[in-house]
């Protein structure tokens, strides 16, 4: 980049973010470096929305905390709960305006913009508030995205912040949920973290344990060998616990044809589904397949 | 015009499990469509697909011929009324109505025009400048549809937007709801898991299960040709009674035998019982087809149980007795003036002409 092009860019900057029109007399690298720390240091003073987004990656120390907190007339301790937006698309700003517009309602809730997909709110539980209004807030904020700016979204959200130095937590739990619920529990659109269950498990399992376990199920083959059909099968099995019967009326086929397919994979893999300790390996498997796909294509 | 066409359309998630399975329906312009069934049948997901908001994995939708598949939700000239919704708290009914609109950026005199109109339907024209904490619960659920209506939309889509009601607001908004189809002349997709509502407010119902459609028919045909055990349990409150039967087919008479006693099949049913002699089926009878009264007990003296009663429930206009009989819990509804009580022991008469007869491997209706 140019000194000029840089100077510029600066410059720009900090008008944006001061909203003051500034004119400079240098217009060298050092003034643009300049420029560059003024509109850096004025956005941690003056940018609530910038130390809101700090504060919830856990950027911000201890000593600056408190000062800043005061400074925007943020409570240090009040109940709150963090959800975390996602938006299957870049949601420009009528998504924010939305979000605004219908939850940050109380003195004390707060609003950021975490990326061109990721919006947090950070709510403030009243005392009558039960587990409940929690998740149809959840819920709301999905069902209002969907109708008033029609675009998909998925919804995050943990346990009760006590004070701003839990944020970070809180905010993490959040898109941890958002995370593992969006791999395993792919009809929802709101996720809770103390109720991930198995998907967490899952999820925490280091990359070494998970190959290995998958190596011992599958042995030389990969989930991938796994039709569709028998994908669909072993679903249906297990959505109906197990029960042949079901399971057979449910995909319309005959019982003893559903035995048969079950006793061919058996010779795959090596698993009788009808057996509850083999389901619950070829379960955990498939769980760990698609977790570690998620995380591949994340590039984790 | 608004027709819709769904054809094939499946939707299976990344891990191969499939939510909705080869669904099809032509709904025509005007139709107020219902899809029911319990939770997880796939009858939101499909609203969804139809809305956007989900990919459609495999097969063609349409609205008025022109294919949906890869089009934006905000593209597809449709509103939305989802369970649940808020109001704008700062914000008047007017500006909760047309925020929408000027997230579109559509001119101020149309959204003016829009809202007012919109008002007008809904009755909310005098309360266009109060806040929503002035409103009631019902001024509110309105002004949450006039959100919708606002955006002159060729179809309307409502995913359960009732459930979070009390039980008396819900009866009102099904009343409203019924009377801005009327009045809108626009096409609905409404989906719910109450069958109550599905019966009253459709003109055709989609019964689905496990992300597989069981029937599609108009309410009067499912309540009284549903196609297999599942519509049938599903389809009407109190539930329909089954029980096992084992049929008997001597030359043309034909009988069931239930918990005992041996019940003879109309004649008009015997024929497609037949082969099913000596083998159990699954024999279905509505609540109001089982009787307590003497008129009932001489018509039908072939066709006759006695029970204990086990809980009476009165509900003004008619009484609920609840009783077992042959290894099942049964429920008959009978006239308020019944001299039954629990404890007694009581006969009751079938309609035999009222049951109905499934495949207990394949729940399918043989024949009612």
């Amino acid at each position: 980049m140019s000194g000029d092009s840089r100077f510029a860019e600066a410059l720009e900057e900090l008008n944006r973010v001061t909203g003051l029109k500034l004119s400079v007399e240098s217009e060298d690298e050092e003034a643009a470096e300049k420029l560059q720390m003024l509109a850096a240091a004025y956005r941690d003073r003056f940018d609530k929305n910038g130390f809101i987004r700090k504060l919830m990656s856990g950027g911000v120390e201890e000593a600056e905390l408190y000062s800043s907190a005061a400074r925007f007339h943020i409570a240090d301790r009040q109940r709150r709960i963090v959800y975390v937006v996602e938006l299957d698309e870049r949601h420009g700003e009528d998504a924010a305006r939305v979000m605004k517009s219908l939850f940050v309602t109380k003195t004390g809730d707060l609003f950021a913009e975490l990326g061109e997909r990721r919006l947090a709110l950070i709510k403030t539980v009243q005392p009558k508030d039960t587990a409940d209004t929690a998740d149809n807030l959840a819920h709301t904020i999905v069902d209002m995205l969907n109708t008033e700016v029609m675009i998909p979204a998925h919804v995050g959200y943990g346990a009760v912040s006590e004070s701003l130095s839990t944020i970070p937590q809180a905010c993490r739990e959040a898109m941890l949920a958002l995370e593992i619920g969006r791999v395993f529990d792919l009809s929802e659109t709101v996720y809770r973290y103390d109720r991930l269950g198995v998907g967490r498990l899952v999820h925490d399992l280091p990359r070494e344990s998970a190959e290995l376990f998958l190596k011992e199920v599958f042995g030389s083959r990969t989930p991938k060998d796994l039709d569709a059909e028998t994908v669909e099968i072993v679903n249906a099995f297990f959505d109906n616990n197990l029960n042949l019967s079901e399971t057979a009326r449910q995909l319309y086929i005959h019982r003893n044809t559903l035995v048969y397919r079950l006793e061919k994979l058996n010779a795959l893999i090596g698993l009788d589904l009808r057996n509850f300790d083999d389901a619950l390996r070829l379960k955990l498997a498939m769980m760990i397949a698609d977790s570690l796909k998620a995380k591949n294509d994340r590039g984790i | 015009m608004a027709s819709l066409s769904l054809k094939h359309i499946d939707k299976t998630y990344p891990n191969g499990f499939k939510a909705v399975k080869d669904f099809n329906l032509e709904i025509a312009d005007k139709e107020f469509i219902i899809f029911v069934g319990p939770s997880g049948c796939g009858k939101s997901t499909t609203l969804r697909m139809v809305a956007g908001l989900e990919d459609i994995t495999g097969g063609e939708f349409k609205i008025d011929g022109k294919l949906m598949n890869d089009v934006e939700p905000k593209d597809r000239d449709i509103a939305m009324v989802f369970q649940n919704y808020a109001l704008y708290p700062h914000m008047t009914v007017y500006d909760n109505m047309a925020f929408g609109l000027k997230l579109r950026k559509v001119p101020k005199d149309q959204i003016d025009k829009a809202v007012r109109e919109a008002a007008k339907i809904l009755d909310l024209d005098q309360l266009l400048d109060r806040k929503p904490k002035a409103l009631s619960g019902g001024q509110r659920q309105r002004v949450a549809m006039g959100r919708a209506i606002v955006r002159n939309p060729k179809v309307f889509l409502m995913d359960e937007p009732l459930s979070n009601l009390d039980a008396k607001l819900r009866v009102q908004m099904r009343t409203e709801i019924s009377k801005l189809h009327q009045r809108l002349g626009a096409t609905i997709i409404y989906v719910t898991h109450d069958q109550t509502e599905a019966m009253t407010l459709g003109t055709r119902i989609v019964v689905m299960k496990a992300g597989e459609v069981q029937q599609i028919d108009t309410p009067q045909n499912l309540y009284d040709h549903p196609c297999n055990q599942f519509v049938a349990g599903f389809i009407g409150s109190p539930q329909m009674n089954f029980m096992d039967a084992v049929i008997s087919a001597k030359g043309n008479t034909v009988t069931a035998t239930v918990g005992g006693q041996t019940l003879t099949v109309p004649a008009d049913k015997a024929a497609a019982l037949k082969e099913y002699d000596g083998k159990t089926v699954v024999l279905g009878i509505r609540p109001e087809d089982v009787h307590d009264e003497q008129e009932y007990l001489t018509k039908f003296a072939d066709a006759t149980i006695e029970a204990p009663i086990r809980v009476y429930e009165l509900l003004g206009a008619e009484v609920f007795l609840y009783f077992d009989f042959a290894g099942t819990q049964m429920t008959a509804r009978v006239n308020p003036r019944t001299p039954a009580r629990a404890g007694d022991t009581v006969k009751f008469a079938f309609d035999m002409s009222k049951t109905h007869y499934f495949n207990k491997e394949t729940e399918k209706t043989i024949v009612d």
